[in-house]
């Protein structure tokens, strides 16, 4: 039936369905709220921020993917909003202090993901990626309540450090988490990721798979970069606190060790073999359809071909992420120990200070939307309301005052004095006659 | 002269009459006042009575100069019941005052009967006589408080210019009779057909006297601009005068116009159209303007009776654009309007008495709360004269609104001003309101008792108000018939 | 007990007049046999308009409950009542709105409480009497009726500036309704003239609607009807009374101000304007859209800037009320289902916004949203209160006014697309004020303000509780079944559009 409209109507429709989706989802330009919405409880953030309501996007446009097929450019528009949020949000991550704002970025970046996914035709791949995602970030938030819990309150990484020891479970599952947000097998963050990667190149859409290429490596470098910063190294913990660092209880703890499981497995579950697997079964005739009509090639899954060397990119970039963090940050990983380098990493800010700047201001994006909405917003209905007041009701206001202005002039006509009236009569009589003599002349 | 002649004028022979047995009365009990009383108010029930009774043929008396029909008793019975509310407001006030009540009545009696004159009139000279009749214990009657001088200012006023303008008229009904040669209202109706199916033209000679015409009613009536003696006299005068001012003159002079101008001047209605729609919009607007600068409760009802004028003229001139709801318009208003105006300034005059409450309207304050009932009356007195339904003004404003409509061209622009006037006119009648619940009571003091007779009235005026207002059949099946009664 | 046989509708019309007049023998000195009675009189004619329900049937196409008595017959002047889909709803929705406000005055009522229950009554009388009246002339007066009361409610009971609020009001209305008057009186003569001078039915409204008349009447009554019912919405640029009239007005009066007294404007129109002059309307019909429009707009920007509370909900109320005359001029049918449904929804929802304000007015004596915050903590049965009907006003699915709401978009968007991303685009703006106002009313710090009046705030007393919960009730309800609304004024519907589709645009080019 959707055939059956013309295409412009069909494409309006999908584009104001993704509007939805954009503001549900938090995608660029609706994006602002997430970040500032962690102000609220970790297990609510950990809920719907990160893994169930942030989901309804994407759900949206999997779900109405007929439209969608029939509207190549929306999905194109939709693509390109999604990768670039993608890229867009991981920058900010660089140089973010408060462990909740990194991990709300990163949630940010990670939907882009999804999105450009279903933008570039990879409807299961972006479910994929949505479900691992969900226990992943969901897991890693948990972890960062559990160590604000743990440091009596503290968000800022810059004052967190060494917690490794002593909090061992958060350490360890958080650990899970960010080694699957980054991409790296056997974890769940490397199947999705990678499916969208290799869709996205395969389906030839090359500039998004190296903006998304790109992105992996920024991934893992601000997951790893958090690790370092709130695990590693020297404790920078507040004197006053850190004789008091604890595990949390395991009212706490528990949910984090059963997320780490399918952290940890369901990648495998769902998503082995590369190029099919469970899900693909399962969602296969949802987008039968869509898939049908972008009438794309289908080639099996090859290891020893494109397929295989996109694979080895992203874990690649992957690495490389994770190296470059451990280099700045520092890492006590398997024997591998090194000390954060601060000054390192001023010197490096120093070398691209725009760059850093607009990533420390979140690419002032509340400024603009504060003068535009709040500031210019606010003026604009300031002065409707000026114009109902003086305007409109000052008609209103004004009549009345009209009114009684002609009152009171016609008031002074009387002026109590008979000569007066009686001269009025005489006047009125002589225009009266005047006035007969005038019809009488018709 | 025959006794047929005063069977059919026995109506205003009984008014006479019982003018007289007022002052026999007062003659035998000096300044008795249940004599004056009973007198009074026995004497009008006969001529009610008589009314009725003579109302039941349609005679011609006097060599056809008065004429007894459907017309004549609607407006007789119309001014008896004037005249006795009036009797019935003014014993508390007069008494307060120290004035006489026995002149008081008979005065009005003579007024009311020269008013019935009128009513009857076939004759221009009858006509005038009736006139002079009414109006001269007017003056009297305004410059009752002989001590005020307030009110002898007012009655000195309205004497010199009701001369002026009877003066005018009277020269009007001479060059009407000059010209049509008869005095009488058939014959010069008759005369002027023939100059307005085109045989003749309109002369100038009598367009002038349409003019003298026109302006000498138009000054009984207070229409604008012959209005200026109205606030002076109506503020000056006794408040139980004034009320009596506001109507029995003011539909006297109505029934004058119905009788000169409906009967007489009929087929000129053309002619005098243009200027009765201009004296009406006039009259109603400058009235409801100039009302609302009022702060003196007896001055804002003073033009606010000029604005109700101005809506009886557009009935008029929904008349002369052809349509007789226009007529029964007039007659109906006419009705509605003596009694709400009557109940209106008779409760003030009760409130007066109060110590503390003048005239002024911030002395109003809080009246609503230190006297119940009345101020329950007077609302519902300034929501009828507002026209606010279920009260009998909102039928008579419906009533000159609906022959403006079916009017059509000019009068339907003319009904749309009067509506914008009336609604206008609600911020003045809601006024007073406003200060007699919405403000802190300005007087204390003990309510004084008011007499049993007020009482009487006010009942009978608030109830025929609702009645009107409910149940508007009776009345309009007289007014129709009444109106059907000219030629 | 046949319903059908008893004059239902005169005993529904009448019986708060009998209260009133009960209680004016009641002395002074027991306001709470006053309260009672009234209270009383309200409930039975609640409980005569649930019968009133029971016997109803939709299917039928005419009046039902038709009363007729010939009152003034020189002029065709009936008394005459009955009701159909449309009108129940309406007068259900004011018996409801009646006992619950009678309810809400009995703790800041004090002083005269006499008088006011008795104009609280009259007011009644005049409301239901406008939705069950079927001659024109009946329709004018009890319309009129309505205003003395109001005006002695605002005027006495309210607040500071209440003298002029109250008078503005009151001319404001009057011109439009007395220019009605003229209107009425035209049509009448239209009809008795084209009728061979006959007045037998000039003012009867469904022999009035099988006329068909002239189009330079049309336009002239159709503007005079336009105006009274415009300023009573009321639309744009007539709506500066309402801010006004309802910041001064009592919290009952403005709980039977914005949830009565609006809808007998659109009322009008569905009932009168519309279907009596069908070409008119469909002339003036894009301007009235452009109007409204601006309404739904307007209102929601300029309640974004209120600093008082009940301004903010009053300024809500115009753009609510321009859904409702959308809906109607587009001239589909989800459109007008939808406007009559949002007259049922504002009347709840904003008649609880209302009694929710007079809650906190009543504990602290002042609006001013700026002074307060954090208040959850103190109150949170409130909050929660508060926040129900919050959503509610902004159209959230599953609550009553998202139903109204998205039938009149529909119904705008069969007109035309463009006009409906206008009005839908409004809906940002009404999540706006109302989600901003709930929150510096009820998050973040207590407020300075606040803490002084600590020992005043109070959570919601069971009074207060009771006057919400039916609202909260029916919003609830009406949100999952709007079915059941639907259903009874389908006939309404399907009569005023069939008329309102034969007719075509006035050319008014004659006019030059």
């Amino acid at each position: 039936m959707i055939g059956t409209l013309d295409h412009t109507t069909v494409t309006i429709i999908a584009l104001l369905v993704f509007a939805g989706a954009v503001g549900k989802s938090a995608q660029f330009p609706l994006h602002v709220w997430l970040p500032d919405a962690m102000e609220g409880p970790t297990p609510v953030s950990a809920l719907i921020h990160a893994a169930t309501m942030v989901n309804a996007g994407v759900y949206l446009i999997a779900r109405t993917n007929p439209i969608f097929a029939h509207a190549p450019e929306a999905m194109v528009f939709v693509a390109a909003i999604g990768i670039f949020t993608a890229i867009l949000a991981a920058s900010i991550a660089f140089t973010q202090t408060d462990i909740k704002r990194v991990l709300a970025y990163s949630t940010l970046s990670q939907l882009g993901y999804m999105f450009a996914a279903l933008g570039v035709g990879a409807w299961t791949a972006a479910i994929f990626h949505l479900m691992t995602h969900g226990f992943f970030k969901g897991l890693l938030f948990l972890d960062s309540g559990s160590v604000i819990h743990a440091v009596d309150g503290e968000q800022d990484m810059r004052r967190m450090g060494g917690l490794k020891n002593k909090i061992p479970i958060t350490y360890a599952t958080m650990f899970i988490g960010s080694v699957a947000i980054s991409g790296i097998p056997p974890l769940a963050g490397f199947f999705s990721k990678d499916e969208i990667l290799g869709e996205a190149f395969k389906n030839g859409f090359v500039l998004v798979w190296a903006i998304g290429l790109l992105v992996a490596g920024m991934t893992a470098f601000y997951m790893f970069r958090l690790m370092g910063l709130t695990f590693w190294g020297k404790s920078r913990v507040d004197p006053e606190v850190e004789p008091h660092i604890h595990e949390s209880p395991p009212s706490m703890t528990i949910p984090l060790i059963l997320l780490a499981i399918p952290t940890l497995f369901i990648g495998l579950v769902l998503g082995w073999p590369l190029g099919g697997g469970l899900l693909k079964t399962w969602l296969e005739p949802v987008f039968q359809d869509a898939v049908e009509l972008a009438a794309r090639p289908e080639t099996a899954f090859t290891f020893m071909g494109i397929d295989g060397a996109l694979v080895i990119a992203s874990v690649a970039v992957a690495a490389i992420g994770i190296v470059f963090a451990w280099a700045l940050f520092g890492v006590e990983f398997l024997g591998i120990r090194r000390a954060g380098n601060p000054d390192r990493v001023r010197a490096l800010a120093a070398r691209v200070p725009f760059l850093y700047r607009a990533s420390l201001n979140k690419w002032w994006f509340d400024e603009l939307y504060d003068l535009l909405f709040i500031r210019i917003g606010g003026r604009v209905a300031a002065s409707m309301w000026w114009f109902d007041r003086a305007i409109v009701d000052g008609t209103v206001n004004g009549i009345g005052a009209l009114t009684a202005d002609a009152g009171r002039g016609l008031r002074r006509v009387q002026t109590g004095r008979v000569q007066n009236y009686a001269l009025g009569i005489a006047i009125g009589l002589i225009v009266m006659a005047g006035g007969y003599l005038v019809i009488a002349g018709r | 002269m025959s006794w047929a002649d005063f069977s059919t004028a026995s109506p205003l022979v009984a008014a006479i009459l019982v003018a007289c047995a007022i002052l026999l009365g007062d003659l035998v009990r000096p300044g008795s006042r249940p004599v004056a009383l009973v007198a009074s108010l026995a004497g009008l029930a006969v001529v009610a009575a008589v009314t009725l009774w003579a109302g039941q043929t349609t005679a011609d008396a006097f060599g056809g100069t008065y004429r007894q029909d459907a017309l004549t008793t609607f407006l007789d019975l119309l001014f008896v019941a004037i005249v006795a509310l009036t009797i019935l407001f003014a014993p508390d006030y007069l008494e307060s005052r120290d004035l006489p009540l026995a002149e008081f009545a008979a005065v009005l009696v003579f007024a009311m009967a020269g008013a019935m004159l009128i009513a009857a009139a076939s004759d221009l000279l009858v006509l005038f006589l009736g006139l002079e009749l009414m109006v001269l214990p007017g003056y009297m009657l305004a410059g009752f408080a002989k001590r005020d001088a307030l009110s002898t200012e007012g009655a000195i006023k309205y004497f010199l210019l009701g001369s002026f303008s009877s003066a005018i008229l009277l020269f009007g009904l001479v060059l009407t009779w000059g010209l049509s040669g008869s005095t009488r209202v058939d014959d010069i109706a008759r005369h002027l057909a023939d100059i307005a199916s085109g045989g003749a033209p309109l002369s100038a000679g009598l367009a002038m006297g349409l003019a003298f015409m026109t302006t000498g009613v138009a000054f009984k009536i207070a229409a604008v601009p012959f209005h200026y003696w109205t606030p002076d006299a109506y503020q000056g005068s006794p408040t139980p005068v004034t009320g009596y001012l506001s109507v029995l003159p003011k539909v006297g002079a109505f029934a004058l116009i119905i009788r000169l101008f409906i009967g007489a001047l009929d087929p000129l209605k053309a002619d005098w159209l243009p200027v009765i729609e201009i004296l009406a919009v006039l009259t109603m607007t400058l009235g409801n303007l100039v009302a609302l600068t009022q702060s003196n409760v007896k001055r804002m009802l003073a033009y606010s009776s000029i604005a109700h004028t101005g809506y009886i003229l557009m009935g008029l001139a929904a008349y002369a654009a052809g349509r007789i709801e226009g007529l029964e318009g007039i007659l109906f208003y006419s009705v509605a309007y003596t009694f709400m105006n009557l109940g209106a300034f008779a409760v003030i005059a009760a409130l007066q008495r109060r110590p503390g409450v003048t005239s002024h309207l911030d002395t109003f304050a809080g009246l609503g709360r230190r006297e119940p009932l009345l101020g329950a009356l007077m609302t519902l007195f300034l929501l009828s004269l507002t026209g606010i339904p279920p009260f009998a003004g909102l039928f008579a404003k419906a009533y000159v609104i609906l022959g403006a409509v079916q009017a059509g061209g000019t009068m339907t622009i003319i009904a749309v001003i009067a509506v914008i006037n009336a609604a206008m006119a609600a911020f003045y009648y809601l006024r007073v309101v406003v200060y007699m619940y919405m403000r802190e009571p300005a007087t204390e003091g003990p309510a004084p008792r008011h007499g049993s007779l007020v009482w009487v009235g006010l009942w009978t005026a608030s109830v025929l108000t609702i009645l009107i207002g409910l149940f508007p059949g009776p009345l309009l099946d007289a007014v129709n018939h009444a109106a059907r009664a000219l030629p | 007990m046949d319903i059908t046989s008893l004059p239902i509708l005169s005993l529904i019309t009448f019986v708060p007049l009998a209260g009133a007049i009960l209680i004016a023998f009641i002395p002074r000195s027991n306001p709470g046999l006053v309260r009672a009675t009234a209270l009383g009189a309200s409930l039975l004619s609640f409980g005569l308009s649930l019968l009133l329900l029971v016997g109803f049937l939709p299917s039928h196409p005419n009046f039902q409950f038709v009363e007729r008595i010939d009152w003034i017959p020189v002029f065709g002047i009936q008394y005459k009542l009955g009701v159909d889909g449309l009108s129940l709803v309406l007068v259900v929705l004011t018996t409801t709105l009646t006992w619950i406000s009678i309810l809400a005055s009995f703790g800041p009522i004090k002083e005269r409480v006499k008088e006011y229950m008795i104009a609280f009554l009259i007011l009644e009388v005049g409301m239901i009497g406008v939705f069950v009246a079927l001659d024109l002339f009946l329709f004018y007066i009890f319309f009129e009726v309505v205003l003395v009361p109001m005006y002695l409610i605002i005027g006495i009971w309210g607040g500071a500036n209440r003298i002029y609020a109250t008078i503005k009001f009151v001319l404001y209305t009057l011109v439009g309704s007395l220019l009605m008057l003229v209107g009425i009186l035209a049509t009448a003569f239209a009809f008795q003239a084209a009728h061979g001078g006959s007045w037998a039915g000039a003012f009867d409204y469904e022999m009035l609607r099988q006329f068909s008349f002239d189009g330079t009447l049309q336009v002239f009554a159709f503007l005079a009807f336009f105006l009274a019912f415009a300023i009573k919405i009321p639309m744009f640029p007539f709506h500066t009374w309402l801010p006004d009239a309802h910041v001064e007005a009592p919290t009952a009066g403005s709980v039977i101000l914005a949830g009565v007294l609006l809808k007998l404007g659109g009322y009008g129109f569905i009932r009168f304007a519309v279907p009596l002059f069908p070409d008119a309307a469909h002339t003036f019909a894009p301007a009235i859209i452009l109007l409204s429009l601006i309404a739904i707009i307007y209102g929601a920007i300029v309640a974004l800037v209120q600093p008082d509370l009940k301004k903010l909900v009053a300024y809500s109320s115009v753009s609510h009320m321009g859904f409702v005359t959308l809906g109607i001029f587009v001239f589909q049918e989800q459109g007008l289902q939808g406007a009559i449904l949002q007259m049922v929804n504002h009347g709840l929802i904003t008649g609880a916004l209302f009694l929710l304000v007079g809650v906190i007015y009543e504990r602290t004596h002042d609006r001013t949203i700026a002074k307060m915050g954090g208040l959850s903590s103190q109150t949170p049965v409130y909050a929660a209160a508060f926040g129900f009907f919050l959503f509610a006003s902004a159209g959230l699915p599953g609550l009553s006014g998202f139903a109204g709401e998205f039938l009149v978009f529909t119904g705008s968007f069969a007109y035309s697309p463009a006009v409906a991303a206008v009005a839908t685009f409004v809906m940002i703006f009404a999540a706006g004020y109302l989600l901003w106002m709930f929150q510096r009313m009820f998050f973040g710090e207590m407020s300075e303000f606040f803490k002084g009046h600590l020992s005043h705030l109070v959570d919601l007393r069971p009074v207060e509780a009771l006057t919400l919960v039916p609202l909260g009730v029916l919003v609830v309800v009406f949100g999952l079944f709007p079915g059941l609304i639907l259903t009874l004024i389908q006939g309404t519907v399907t009569d005023v559009l069939h008329g309102a589709a034969q007719a075509s645009a006035i050319n008014l080019a004659f006019w030059q």
